[in-house]
């Protein structure tokens, strides 16, 4: 059977099985095609049906159309069907000719990048350094500053202070006192949960272990709820075990359960025997929990770190008695769509109710002489305090301006390529190559590169984290939250391929067919005009910036020599500090824990090489901060007096000889701790604020919360200024009372149960004594540990950290944007100096010097400076203002700085040309003019 | 005549079977199972289209466009190795499928003993 005079549907004979038939249509390429072509298969086959039709069964056109169609079947659903399938495939090929093209072009760029390793290595490298800085820098400032805090709703915690201007020593923010709390807690409008804390220390002893010093975070039950913690077993602290008079509750952190209880279960009901008593543990908080910050008497040290190892309940009475003392930090949750603004507002107003309703705590005369105030700060701002989220954001655009160095560097090196292969691209544009097709090369190499780069510099980023972290300040908050995650990598591989991009394109600005690169014969000139001014500028620009790098790391290195020469008022060298906590069961009478502190000098006094034994409570230079005590001299009864509140520690006697302390007049001795004379030391300026002119020793003075009745304290002794945490603060008025005053005040302040000891040897390195105290301190109690030994001159050294942190990274910075700018400035003076070889070989030809030569390069590396140089001054004057803050006793315009600066960055330009202007002087005139 | 409706999935079977001969368009494939068939089995016509151009998404089929011998613009499809490997694997699905209905259509003892 055959159709007759149908068309032959299928080739039988032999050859190529398509042979018979022509291409002429390759595959469709867009989707209005698609549909187009499916129509015209449809149609061939109703006609050809409809053919069949008309000649086999020889119906009339319109009969074998109805037929045909009916045959068919629904067009329309049929149509639908193939369409969706044929948009699976269009869809599916299509990523396939993507991946096809990316494979191939990535391949040719590799292969190109190869055959000119110089330039690869060197941009390679540029870039990877650049990016790897900024994504390291970036991961600190996104862990520190532009994340939110790890509590639930963080957006709506507050901290709660109370600025005070206090006489004598300046602003301080104090925290919330226990009257206060109770008092805003019930009037307030704008809260929905407003708690209390403040840090603390105790000893774990007995079971499980060495005897251990660990962090305490003492809250009301409101804390807990307000930042939303759980448990991880049992329960936290309710308002029940919050309540005065119940039984004594701690709650274990989850790192000290795992730690020191070895995530035993069994724990959770049972009794653990602390320095202050025994305690039964109520449950295991969740892992991770801690307190954003420390309470408001923590010494500097410990406002990084701050993990909780225990939780122990305030128990706040509500009924009172309270005292004029603030020292619990609030936190508080904002009710749904209530500001900060608002709150402050609100608890200002509460705040203006004390003096009526606690006049013994809070008189009129109080709040106005110390214009007592409350603010209400969103809890990250508290938490990072003003200067950090500066410092780091300074930090960030620093190693931002590298980064802008390193790419115009690298576009540079681009630039300069470009030329060289000018006249193959020339001839590959005038054999037919698009301009489509050659704009995808470029930018298949360029991506390529910068994407290699982007991932090698996210490597070095992880690499680096761990060592900025090495060296920042411990001060740090948010500390421990610091690690290398997403949003770093993004931004790596952002500027990786923004980078690609700019490179990529940088051909396209030029002339699709390059006549003028065909039409040199042999050597090419020096490019063209646009080209050498694109050049020149970025050269210009890199080292305006390099200036401002290095203005920015030379008034910081002033500073650092400016705080290193302040006078600290005491001598660290050869000093030992540490900590003795004594537990309150067994040492709570003072007799007793006098007799401890005794016994511990006398023997320690004892050791070879040991040539002062002291101690106080407090610190200098670290723990004088915070709170103070109201101190003035005695006055007849209806005479009005001078006043101040300052630091009030006690101390040991050595204490200042230990330190190295300069006392004018006499130092309390034991015999005046035996005999309880109460002789105190003044700094100089508390002493002629309160008898100004004449000379302080021999008055008489009385300390707010130790009135000992009758007995006021006597002045024996004036010591020049101390600083109270860094030395970059202003000096700090004290008043030193030997260790027997008595003390009202709850928790650490003025106690004798926890001392800093002080210990100055005629050994190099003041450590290698602890060994030996640790020692004598087990034989004398197996239960008090020897905690946080340091010497002297690391708590010197910790209380500029913050300063030589930023310092060091911005000096790297510094050298980094130098070596780049150099290396570019080399770069581009030395390609000059290629292109101009036949220009310089005719100049010698006709009679040049060898130096006329040598000094035409060096004076043009010279020009670019100075324009960079000037204009990178001008950039500094207006940009170093932003780092005052950072800035010590040094003004943003440091003249020294301004002048010194571009004259480096001159003196580095000619020597970058050196190199190139020796290559130049040695050119053979008639080998350069042989073209 | 066209009394036989067609089992669905069998139709790929047939135009994968029937382009094994050569490259054709579609209605060329139709009228090649019309004329060996005899005209017995009846295909809606236009099923085939999304059976062609799913076979050719999966790559057992390659699709170009040609001229008939009349010069007519046409779609012509042919099989590729990949499709000649699938229909020799249903041809033998095939095989064992009908063997196995036959043995239960030719049986001559029902269940338990009962005879037909």
């Amino acid at each position: 059977m055959s159709h007759a005079g149908s068309d032959r549907d299928a080739r039988a004979s032999g050859g190529g099985r398509w042979a018979g038939f022509r291409r002429v249509f390759r595959l469709p390429v867009t989707r209005a095609r698609l549909s187009a072509e499916l129509e015209d298969e449809f149609r061939f086959h109703l006609e050809g049906r409809i053919e069949d039709l008309m000649r086999r069964e020889s119906l009339t056109r319109s009969a074998a159309e109805h037929e045909a169609r009916r045959r068919f079947g629904d067009l329309s659903d049929y149509r639908q069907q193939v369409s969706v399938i044929d948009d699976t495939t269009f869809s599916r090929r299509a990523r396939m000719e993507l991946f096809d093209v990316i494979r191939r072009e990535v391949g040719q760029a590799l292969r190109t990048l190869w055959r000119t390793p110089a330039f690869t290595a060197i941009a390679f490298v540029t870039l990877a350094l650049g990016i790897g800085a900024t994504a390291a820098i970036f991961t600190v400032l996104d862990s520190v500053v532009l994340q939110p805090l790890p509590y639930k709703n963080a957006d709506r915690l507050v901290a709660i202070v109370h600025p005070a201007n206090v006489p004598g020593t300046g602003e301080s923010k104090w925290g919330m006192s226990a009257g206060g709390y109770f008092a805003f807690l019930k009037g307030n409008r704008t809260l929905d949960d407003l708690g209390g804390f403040t840090t603390d220390a105790m000893t774990l002893t007995g079971q499980a272990g060495d005897a251990e010093q660990v962090q305490v975070g003492a809250v009301t039950a409101s804390v807990f709820s307000a930042i939303g913690a759980r448990a991880a077993r049992g329960r936290l602290i309710t308002a029940a075990d919050d309540r005065p008079g119940s039984p004594q509750t701690v709650v274990l952190s989850y790192e000290l359960w795992q730690r020191r209880f070895s995530g035993d279960a069994s724990i959770v009901g049972s009794v653990i025997q602390t320095s202050q008593g025994p305690r039964q543990v109520i449950g295991i908080a969740e892992p991770g929990l801690g307190l954003p910050m420390p309470g408001p008497f923590a010494s500097r040290e410990d406002l990084a770190a701050f993990a909780v190892d225990v939780w122990e309940p305030l128990k706040l009475n509500p009924a009172g008695p309270f005292y004029n003392s603030h020292q619990y930090t609030g936190i508080a949750r904002l009710k749904p769509g209530m500001t900060a603004e608002a709150a402050q507002a609100d608890l200002s107003r509460i705040m203006a109710g004390f003096p009526a309703a606690m006049p013994t705590v809070y008189s009129t005369d109080f709040m106005k002489s110390f214009h007592f105030r409350v603010a209400v700060t969103p809890l990250k701002e508290a938490v990072l305090g003003p200067a950090v989220a500066r410092s780091l954001w300074i930090m960030f655009a620093a190693v931002g301006l590298v980064l802008l160095i390193a790419c115009a560097n690298v576009a540079n090196l681009f630039l300069v390529r470009l030329e060289s292969r000018r006249r193959e691209s020339a001839i590959r544009g005038a054999l037919g190559a698009g301009k489509a097709q050659m704009a995808l090369h470029y930018l298949a190499e360029s991506l390529t590169l910068s994407l290699v780069a982007g991932v090698a510099g996210l490597i070095i980023a992880r690499w680096a984290v761990p060592a900025i972290m090495a060296v920042a300040p411990r001060s740090l908050p948010r500390f421990s939250s610091i690690h290398f995650g997403w949003a770093a990598a993004v931004l790596g591989i952002g500027i990786a391929v923004l980078a690609g991009l700019v490179f990529g394109l940088l051909p396209a600005f030029r002339a699709s067919v390059d006549v003028e690169a065909l039409r040199d014969g042999g050597r090419g000139q020096t490019g063209s005009r646009g080209q050498r001014v694109t050049r020149d500028v970025l050269v210009v620009a890199q080292v305006s910036l390099a200036v401002v790098l290095l203005a920015g790391a030379g008034l910081l290195l002033r500073s650092f020599e400016r705080l290193r020469s302040v006078q600290p008022g005491l001598d660290p060298n050869g000093v030992l500090t540490f900590q003795v906590n004594l537990p309150f069961e067994r040492y709570g009478q003072e007799t007793v824990s006098e007799d401890f502190h005794r016994q511990l000098s006398a023997r320690i006094a004892a050791l070879p090489g040991v040539t002062a034994v002291g101690a106080d409570d407090a610190l200098p230079l670290r723990d004088l901060a915070g709170g103070c005590t109201a101190v003035w001299p005695p006055r007849e009864p209806g005479q009005g007096g001078k006043g101040a509140c300052v630091a009030t520690p006690i101390f040991l006697p050595d204490f200042f000889k230990a330190m190295g302390i300069q006392v004018r007049g006499r130092v309390p001795t034991w015999s005046d701790v035996n005999g309880r004379t109460q002789a105190s030391v003044i700094t100089k300026s508390l002493g002629e604020r309160l008898w100004p002119g004449q000379d302080p020793i021999g008055k008489e003075i009385n300390i707010g919360d130790r009135i000992v009745k009758g007995k006021a304290y006597k002045i024996v002794g004036v010591i020049p200024e101390l600083r109270a945490s860094g030395l970059d603060q202003p000096p700090t008025e004290a008043i030193f009372s030997p260790v027997t005053s008595l003390d009202t005040l709850p928790r650490r302040t003025g106690s004798m149960l926890s001392l800093v000891y002080t210990i100055r040897t005629t050994r190099a390195d003041p450590v290698s004594l602890v060994p030996t105290i640790r020692q004598i301190l087990s034989s004398m109690d197996r239960q008090v540990p020897l905690v946080n030994p340091m010497p002297m001159s690391t708590v010197v050294a910790r209380s500029m950290a913050r300063t030589s942190f930023i310092m060091v990274l911005l000096i790297l910075a510094s050298v980094m944007a130098l070596l780049l700018s150099a290396v570019g400035m080399y770069g581009v003076i030395s390609y000059v100096v290629t292109q101009q070889r036949p220009e310089i070989g005719i100049r010698m030809a006709l009679g040049a010097q060898v130096t006329e030569v040598g000094k035409m390069v060096m004076a043009r590396s010279v020009k670019l400076a100075v324009a960079g140089a000037l204009l990178g001054v001008l950039f500094a004057v207006l940009t170093t203002r932003l780092m005052v803050s950072l800035l010590y006793d040094v003004s943003p315009n440091d003249p020294v700085v301004l002048v010194l600066v571009p004259l480096v960055l001159i003196a580095v330009a000619v020597v970058a040309s050196l190199a190139p202007a020796w290559r130049a002087a040695k050119i053979d005139p008639v080998e350069a003019m042989r073209v | 005549m066209a009394d036989l409706d067609l089992v669905r999935g069998t139709l790929d079977l047939l135009i994968l079977k029937t382009l094994s001969w050569g490259p054709m368009h579609g209605l060329a494939v139709l009228r090649w199972i019309e004329q060996t068939t005899r005209d017995q089995l009846q295909i809606e016509e236009g099923a085939l289209y999304p059976a062609l151009h799913r076979m050719e998404q999966k790559d057992w089929l390659e699709a170009e466009w040609g001229y008939t011998d009349q010069g007519r613009k046409a779609k012509f499809y042919r099989l590729t190795p990949a499709g000649r490997r699938h229909l020799t694997a249903e041809l033998s699905r095939w095989a064992r499928y009908t063997s196995a209905i036959g043995l239960v259509i030719t049986a001559r003892q029902g269940p338990a003993g009962a005879t037909g």
